[in-house]
């Protein structure tokens, strides 16, 4: 038996479906629009006159209300702090319904500044990097740059910042979504029901560029954040893998298995497919290696004790072996994957955050934070972005089919290409996403990519 | 009367009602710590910890105070730089210096570590004309606080 507000979703986006063709996620996002409105005030959605964006920003939404606006209605859509703010601070929210039955985190993003401050954390007006306004745009008016208070578990190397910018809204744990915050947890029920359109779209998601097809995404508010994705081999489908193990595959993509629903040490940091596709390995932070298809096992750190965390994984042109790369630029070679040079010993002004191969298998790149390459064996540089002012920390880097080039992808959604590496389209200016672009796969012919938000 | 709770404990003004709390984890690397409530006024039983919930029941003469623990890891960071337990004082006070600005409010917010403890000290005033009074109010309140 449907609920009402069940049965009027249905039937509301089955009309919005029939209006006028909508592209596929246009129609989603106005029927999640619809489906949230009534989520969040159904009978006023229903009976009284408005919009279902009125509705859908949910309570106290005016400047007045007091509460601050949402990132990702100041931030192109992003669901991230904007540029010239950082994370201080976060709470939960328990049974807003947003998200399942768990709960819902809202991280604060305080703007920086350029002065000192006292013990109040927050410096002086005449040194921030905003001015105190009201969100105009959307349904979500609430205020920007304007209270000056802090939570208090993000960025504590920070003494002072500015005042809050707006709210990042999550399923994630801040934690895991912001290494800089704390597990410490403050509740506030009262801001359960706040919400913003742009929210609508939450849950990972991909965007596809040039000859790349959207085959799908993981729906709907995902327990874990997705770490990684990988393309298959003939371009027309990929995976995707949630820090807890979980796999989502589409297009040709085939699902082999997963950690989903059992208890890991570490969290899952990527994922690597076999050539032929017809396999994977999940690898977690402490090196632990999950096969599953026909990818087998060939050894791994789980049992080591590592001076940093793993962050990335490639396999060898043969699937018979894989490297494991560290935040330190650590390489642990298995199987028939030869070791070919590390950053182990250098000291690094970022981390590193990922790893590709070449073709042939006798060399690999490692890309940090900054968008510094570091490349061995057969590997040639094709350039970097260790001497560029990026907005957003680089994340990921995946390589061209002829090993001539790379493309590299930033937390902001910018995508750097390099050599021969074609340049296809980004996610900033893009307009609304949620989450963090977390993730790059390109298509084996090189003709396009896919990009994937965390959460 | 005295409130002791969680390694905190305040012999209560008068007129002022003192909870002591420690809430439940969801998640499982969640954490939590000691949280302290006082108030000029009757505490409703949902607060939420920076006074939701609280600070909308304010008349424009009361007071509510919040002492927010944070982890060990906090201890030692700069933000957490500042030794003692803080006292208050007008300047500190501003309208937006709230987690939520209500109208005629005031707030202030003051982090500092105390016997190996982090924490933060949130005051919300209910009115300017009020706030000299509840500036002397709050530090007398303070003046009972001890952080074993």
């Amino acid at each position: 038996v449907k609920s009402l507000e069940a049965r009027v979703v249905g039937a509301v986006s089955e009309r919005l479906g029939r209006r006028r063709p909508f592209s596929r996620r246009s129609f989603i996002v106005r029927s999640a629009v619809v489906g949230s409105a009534l989520a969040v005030n159904p009978f006023r959605y229903i009976f009284k006159p408005g919009t279902a964006y009125a509705a859908a920003c949910g309570p106290a939404a005016d400047c007045g209300s007091g509460w601050t606006a949402m990132c990702c209605s100041i931030n192109q859509g992003l669901n991230t702090c904007p540029p010239g703010s950082v994370a201080a601070g976060w709470w939960k929210a328990d049974n807003s319904g947003f998200c399942g039955t768990g709960p819902r985190y809202y991280i604060d993003c305080n703007s920086t500044c350029s002065c000192g401050c006292g013990p109040s954390g927050i410096c002086a007006p005449n040194c921030w990097s905003c001015n105190c306004r009201c969100n105009t745009g959307s349904c979500d008016q609430r205020r920007v740059c304007c209270n000056e208070f802090r939570y208090g578990q993000c960025n504590l190397h920070l003494a002072c910042v500015g005042p809050v910018v707006c709210r990042v809204v999550t399923c994630v744990p801040p934690w895991q979504f912001d290494s800089s915050c704390t597990t410490r947890s403050a509740t506030s029920n009262a801001t359960a029901q706040h919400n913003a359109p742009c929210l609508q779209e939450s849950g990972s998601r991909v965007y596809a560029f040039g000859a790349a097809h959207d085959y799908g995404e993981p729906r709907g508010h995902l327990r874990k954040p997705v770490v990684g994705m990988d393309s298959t081999a003939s371009g027309n489908g990929y995976w995707i893998v949630a820090s807890d193990g979980g796999v989502f595959s589409y297009g040709d993509a085939r699902f082999r298995g997963s950690m989903g629903g059992r208890r890991l040490n570490k969290p899952i940091v990527d994922l690597a497919s076999t050539p032929g596709g017809k396999g994977y390995w999940l690898v977690a932070s402490d090196g632990g290696i999950f096969s599953f298809g026909d990818a087998r096992f060939r050894g791994s750190t789980g049992s080591i004790r590592l001076n940093k965390p793993i962050v990335g994984m490639a396999a060898t042109p043969s699937g018979k072996g894989y490297w494991l790369v560290a935040t330190d630029g650590g390489i642990f070679a298995f199987g028939d994957a030869k070791f070919y040079g590390s950053t182990g010993s250098i000291r690094l002004k970022q981390p590193i955050v990922g790893m590709a191969r070449t073709p042939t298998g006798k060399g690999y790149w490692l890309v940090a934070a900054d968008g510094g390459v570091f490349s061995f064996g057969d590997a040639k540089f094709r350039g970097s972005l260790g001497n560029v002012r990026l907005r957003a920390p680089v994340t990921a880097i995946a390589p061209t089919p002829t090993g001539k080039g790379y493309w590299m992808l930033a937390q902001d959604g910018a995508v750097f290409s390099f050599g021969d590496a074609r340049f296809f389209g980004a996610l900033t200016g893009k307009g609304s996403t949620s989450g963090r672009p977390i993730d790059m796969a390109a298509k084996p012919n090189g003709a396009g990519y896919w990009i994937t938000t965390d959460a | 009367m005295t409130v002791t709770a969680h390694g905190l404990s305040v012999a209560a003004p008068a007129r002022w009602e003192v909870r002591i709390q420690r809430r439940a984890t969801v998640a499982r690397e969640e954490r939590t710590f000691a949280v302290l409530h006082a108030a000029t006024f009757s505490l409703p039983e949902r607060r939420d910890d920076f006074g939701g919930g609280v600070t909308n029941l304010m008349r424009s003469s009361d007071a509510f105070v919040t002492l927010f623990e944070y982890g060990p890891d906090a201890v030692g960071t700069p933000l957490f730089a500042h030794h003692g337990i803080p006292r208050v004082n007008a300047k500190l006070f501003s309208t937006n210096r709230l987690q939520r600005p209500l109208p005629g409010q005031l707030g202030c917010q003051l982090f500092f570590t105390h016997a190996g403890r982090a924490f933060c000290l949130y005051v919300v005033a209910g009115s300017r004309a009020s706030l000299p009074r509840i500036v002397g109010e709050a530090n007398a309140f303070l003046d009972n606080l001890e952080i074993q």
